[in-house]
């Protein structure tokens, strides 16, 4: 778990953004099986970035097995208390017991 | 909608549908207020799964703002967070069996 958020948030560096929050929801059950796995793991990953590494890591996220799903969202300013977030993304991923999701913001 | 156009009509012209149905009332109406509108602090998110499930029926669909009172700007919203954490299974499409 730890590395792959570790790697994701890399794949966001790489590309000048910035990771503004971690957020690990931890193993929550599914509210449908995906790929057989009933719970996953959740991670919200909020970042500032171009659009490029948007890109960059949801195309990092489709290669990475365990990921089951993912989600980036973006994440509107005016409607964000913290005023470093922009949008979000979600991916989960299954490392072998299960699942994982994550999210993240962009510019 | 419907419904309420058949008050238009005059007395008089009762048809067979309405038979046996009584006087016609007009049920009581409480108008029902958009919660979000009511309270500003209220946000849409789809990470909100407490929330949205809230207007989504057992079964997993999405209740009308007809029930629910939702304005339609809120609707919109609401739909888009219900869709999106549908898509990362943090509330069901159906649960036929599931």
């Amino acid at each position: 778990m730890k590395e792959f958020i570790e790697r994701f948030k890399k794949v966001v560096e790489g590309q000048e953004g910035t990771v503004a929050h971690v957020d690990e929801w931890g193993l929550r059950d599914l509210a449908y099986r995906i790929d057989k796995q009933g719970k996953a793991f959740y991670t919200l990953l909020q970042y500032r970035s171009s659009a490029r590494a948007v890109e960059e890591l949801e195309r990092n996220l489709r290669l990475t097995d365990g990921i089951l799903r993912y989600l980036t969202v973006r994440v509107d300013e005016a409607t964000q208390n913290q005023p470093a977030a922009k949008s979000h993304s979600e991916e989960h991923r299954a490392s072998a017991e299960a699942a994982a999701a994550k999210s993240e913001p962009r510019t | 909608m419907a419904q309420r156009e058949m008050s238009a009509r005059p007395y008089r012209e009762r048809t067979d549908d309405e038979k046996g149905g009584g006087p016609r009332r007009r049920p009581m109406f409480r108008r029902k207020v958009c919660r979000f509108c009511a309270d500003k602090t209220l946000r849409i998110d789809y990470k909100d799964v407490r929330m949205l499930s809230q207007f989504v029926t057992e079964r997993g669909k999405m209740t009308p703002s007809r029930i629910t009172g939702n304005c339609a700007r809120h609707q919109r919203l609401l739909t888009t967070a219900i869709k999106r954490a549908r898509s990362v299974a943090l509330l069901p499409f159906t649960t036929a069996n599931s």
